[in-house]
């Protein structure tokens, strides 16, 4: 069978050489019966609509974010601060993970299938400007922070952390960013902040805000109905691409904070009481007013797993 | 390549040739595609149009069209033209020049070339046949020069190039800027040169003085309109607003100063602007959004693919490999309008592009131009049809000046363009210091 | 034909048709404009970010594309590039030749006139939502479907033309086109 497998990547990225790697893997394991043809760059498509054709089965395959479209409680998928380091992302996102089965289980509704997942990086702000307290969670910086249309999480988040938040769509960020119209952006992490935004950014703050997890999917139809054979092979394909990629994924964060000290961006990183003051001003004062995002359910359960 | 795809080329071909309207030639060969191909429900087609034609970057292009509405309705844009043509208009074919210099200021308001062929079409095609021009060659004039809107920032086309490639959209707005300035003095050449022969009603020959005085005059009435780029460039590189809001400003400004500044547009002249511009509007998106399934299709069907395979099977050699590119991309933009190809070819070609060691801004200019000439060369040429849609003339008589000027002005730009790198690089590396 | 004729309960519908689909093009671009200077006026002067507009701006707009591509076919303004009338001299080949182009034309709209409604179905039945205001989609997507049908319903009637042109009347083609001035 030959399948399209559909990504939002660049082709020289890291997310992009996982891809093909996975492709190579399935047609190794399945004994060259699947064959994956890869669509990087959004060539089929922004990750919602790639996703929707997904539900669908005209694309079999996507590595992405899942978006809310279908189901506004996906929104606890970039849930601020649900996770604030790489042990607990290790703990909510992997197989599993509580995180990984609330998603799982709801895409599954829409007639997708998580296979596993693939770590993007941990997230943070790039700014064009300085702040004059980046690790001071209850100063006021001044700034105008963009977030991406639909984030209404980590808008509620960043006017808690003292900025102003406007909402720009990804298109034109590059451009605000250039022209003052937003002073810095929410919702990257330190590879999206090297290849989009180097040259503009001043400084960046590892914020930790929330973990850019991405899932590697199937149409759920065409994996239920593969012969046993095939449904491991793509499986399997599927965890060791993970496995792979997730003890690296810290690393990579911090060879492209390298990279942009290399090209004189302030890097902040936070020690463990700063960061613990980050996270719990937003689980203390933000949770509560962004709950009905997720839902009654959901939150009740974020707060068990995080023994709050 | 398949089969399919061959007979699918040659059947959009022959659609275009017998007169089908062009976005139901784009349907069709969509269609013969997705029936003969292995898909699955037709949902995924309509969804790419959808979210292509909805996107926010294109609602500018509404906006700008309502501008070019009401500056062609009431006297803004024609007190501009008039200041412009009190400089040029004195010189036979000057009115052509006029055509070409406005269409630059006007495309440092716009983003994008279809606002540029409406704004420009409306009002000058009347004006030039007028003066005895040919109403094809003021069409193909006007939607030739269109193609500079493009490649003077701002550039919706550089923007999508520079998220594509990773490179910076600020290098890339630069990037095209020297190629555009040759451009228009070769269509001033060219504008001489074509319009030697038509019977063109010069203005009466005044005196030195009196000239200066009359460009005095022009310019003073001229003054509210030529504040509107400045207005709008403040706005977007002051980082006071995005181009579409600046787009909306610009509306807002243009409605003011005609319907209660000049009082040249009557209040009930709004009901039709609104649904005429709405019109223009639509009718391109139409063909946007059946452009964007053809084109879907064609990545599913590894159409571009095929081609990048075939060119480095062909030859490892730079120029050679240069100039292969080229012509990929004049057949891509000949098949395609800009913002498709430039989908399609720069994750395809920045591979290649990198091997050859070409810096990503200099190839922003490359592709800028070339898929801006693509834009009017047929068989899918949307500025040229909408050119002949807003100049209210057929194809036929366009052809001629449109093929010249792609001929013998973007052609050379072109070769220019992608063999002496310091055109492109020279303006980003001294104003951002890119290396 | 009655009915057509100035006065007549169709020719009433009929006017009152296009001054709606006018109406809809006037007050959906009146209602982006608007929409986007509150977005500047609300960051600039009431110090207040307002979330979602410009996707209701976008959705006014596709509403604009659709409704004004189906203007634009009642107009016949819709872009083609014949090169017919160049090759071909003989009437009656023109004729049938016409007649052909408008019956490709006519299937291909309804065909995708068909698409569209489906999408609008499953629009209705899955209820995608939009990001920023999470309004439902169908809302736009219907714009498609009425954009396409009005396109697919004026080739229609530009196909009856031709018919009866190739069979010698030209009564249906001088209503339709006293009709588009
Ligand atoms: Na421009
Ligand atoms: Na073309």
């Amino acid at each position: 069978a030959e399948w399209r497998l559909s990504t939002s990547y660049q082709s020289d990225s890291e997310a992009h050489e996982g891809s093909l790697r996975f492709a190579e893997l399935v047609k190794e394991k399945s004994d060259g019966r699947i064959e994956i043809q890869v669509f990087p760059a959004n060539q089929l498509g922004d990750w919602t609509e790639v996703y929707e054709q997904v539900t669908s089965g005209a694309v079999q395959m996507t590595m992405g974010a899942v978006p809310s479209t279908f189901d506004a409680r996906l929104a606890i998928d970039s849930f601020p601060y649900a996770v604030a380091d790489y042990e607990e992302a290790a703990k909510a996102y992997a197989p599993g993970g509580y995180m990984y089965d609330i998603v799982s289980s709801i895409v599954a509704d829409q007639g997708v299938q998580v296979l596993s997942t693939w770590a993007l990086g941990m997230g943070g702000g790039a700014f064009t400007k300085e702040l004059p307290e980046p690790t001071n969670p209850d100063a006021q910086q001044g700034l105008k922070v963009r977030v991406w249309p639909g984030g209404v999480t980590h808008r509620a988040l960043m006017e808690d952390f003292g900025f102003t938040v406007t909402m720009i769509p990804w298109d034109e960020v590059y451009t605000a960013l250039q022209t003052g119209v937003a002073d810095g952006v929410i919702g990257g992490n330190p590879e999206l902040t090297v290849t989009h935004f180097m040259d503009i950014t001043k400084m960046y703050v590892q914020y930790n805000d929330h973990f850019e997890n991405h899932y590697i999917m199937i149409n759920k139809e065409l994996f239920d109905g593969l012969s046993e054979e095939d449904k491991s092979a793509v499986q399997e394909a599927a965890v060791e691409v993970m496995n792979e990629r997730f003890p690296v994924a810290e690393a990579s964060d911090e060879a492209y904070m390298q990279q942009l000290r290399d090209a004189g961006v302030k890097v902040v990183t936070f020690d463990e009481d700063t960061m613990q003051a980050f996270a719990s001003a937003a689980r203390q004062d933000v949770w509560p007013k962004i709950k009905d995002e997720i839902g009654e359910e959901l939150y009740a359960r974020l707060k068990a797993e995080l023994g709050m | 390549m398949s089969i399919e795809v061959i007979v699918d080329i040659l059947l959009l071909m022959g659609l275009l040739i017998i007169g089908v309207p062009v976005p139901f030639c784009f349907a069709a060969a969509a269609l013969f595609l997705f029936l003969t191909g292995d898909y699955v429900g037709s949902n995924f087609l309509v969804a790419a149009g959808f979210n292509k034609t909805s996107s926010i970057i294109l609602l500018a292009m509404p906006l700008f069209i309502l501008v070019g509405e009401i500056m062609s309705t009431g006297s803004l844009a024609a007190r501009l033209v008039d200041f412009c043509d009190s400089i040029f208009g004195r010189l036979k074919g000057g009115l052509g020049v006029v055509v070409i210099v406005v269409t630059a200021v006007f495309g440092a308001i716009s983003g994008t070339a279809s606002s540029a062929v409406a704004a420009m079409g409306t009002i000058m095609v009347p004006r030039l046949v007028e003066r005895g021009y040919d109403r094809g060659y003021a069409a193909a004039l006007v939607a030739a020069s269109s193609v500079l809107a493009l490649l003077i920032p701002p550039s919706s086309a550089q923007i999508v190039y520079g998220w594509i490639s990773g490179t910076s959209i600020a290098a890339c707005f630069l990037a095209p800027i020297v190629p555009a300035l040759l451009l228009m003095g070769l269509f001033s050449a060219w504008n001489f040169v074509m319009t030697r022969n038509m019977p063109i009603v010069q203005p009466e020959a005044v005196g030195a003085r009196q000239a200066i005085k009359d460009i005095g005059v022009k310019g003073r009435r001229a003054t509210l309109g030529l504040v509107m780029p400045f207005i709008i460039l403040t706005s977007i590189y002051g980082g006071l607003a995005t181009p579409t809001e600046a787009a909306a400003i610009a509306v807002v400004y243009a409605l003011i100063v005609g319907v209660i500044i000049f009082r040249d547009i009557p209040l009930r002249e709004l009901w039709r602007i609104g649904y005429s511009a709405g019109t223009t509007v639509g009718v391109v998106m139409v063909l946007v959004f059946f452009a964007v399934m053809l084109s879907r299709l064609y990545t599913m069907e590894n159409v571009p693919q095929s081609v990048v395979n075939l060119l480095l099977s062909i030859s490892e050699n730079r120029i050679v490999l240069l100039l292969l590119i080229n012509v990929f991309l004049i057949v891509l933009g000949m098949i395609m309008d800009d913002f498709s190809g430039l989908l399609l070819a720069t994750p395809m070609l920045l591979p290649v592009i990198r091997e050859l060691d070409i810096h990503p801004v200099h190839f922003a200019a490359i592709i800028g131009v070339n898929l801006g000439m693509g834009n009017i060369t047929p068989p899918t040429a949307p500025l040229l049809y909408f050119g002949a849609r807003i100049g209210k003339t057929r194809l036929q008589g366009m052809l001629k000046p449109t093929l010249i000027l792609v001929l013998f002005a973007y052609l050379p730009v072109l070769l220019l363009t992608t063999f002496i790198p310091d055109l492109s690089l020279w303006l980003p590396r001294l104003v951002l210091g890119i290396n | 034909m009655s009915e057509v004729t100035p006065g007549g309960v169709l020719h009433k519908f009929w006017v009152f048709k296009l001054w709606l689909q006018k109406f809809v093009l006037v007050a959906t671009c009146a209602g982006f404009t608007v929409l986007v200077m509150m977005e500047i006026v609300f960051r600039y002067f009431l110090f207040l970010p307002l979330h979602g507009i410009e996707e209701l701006a976008t959705y006014l707009a596709v509403w604009t594309y659709f409704i004004g591509g189906a203007y634009g076919a009642y107009e016949r303004s819709h872009i083609s590039a014949s090169l017919l009338d160049v090759f071909v001299k003989n009437k009656r080949v023109f004729g049938v030749l016409d007649l052909v182009v408008k019956a490709i034309t006519l299937v291909v709209s309804v065909w995708m006139s068909v698409w569209v409604l489906q999408y609008l179905l499953w629009s209705i039945e899955r209820r995608p939502h939009s990001l920023e205001l999470q309004m439902p989609l169908y809302f736009v997507h219907a714009s498609m479907v009425v954009g396409l049908s009005l396109m697919a319903f004026y080739f229609f009637l530009d196909f009856a033309v031709a018919v009866s042109r190739l069979a010698g009347s030209t009564r249906l083609a001088e209503l339709r086109e006293a009709n588009i001035k």
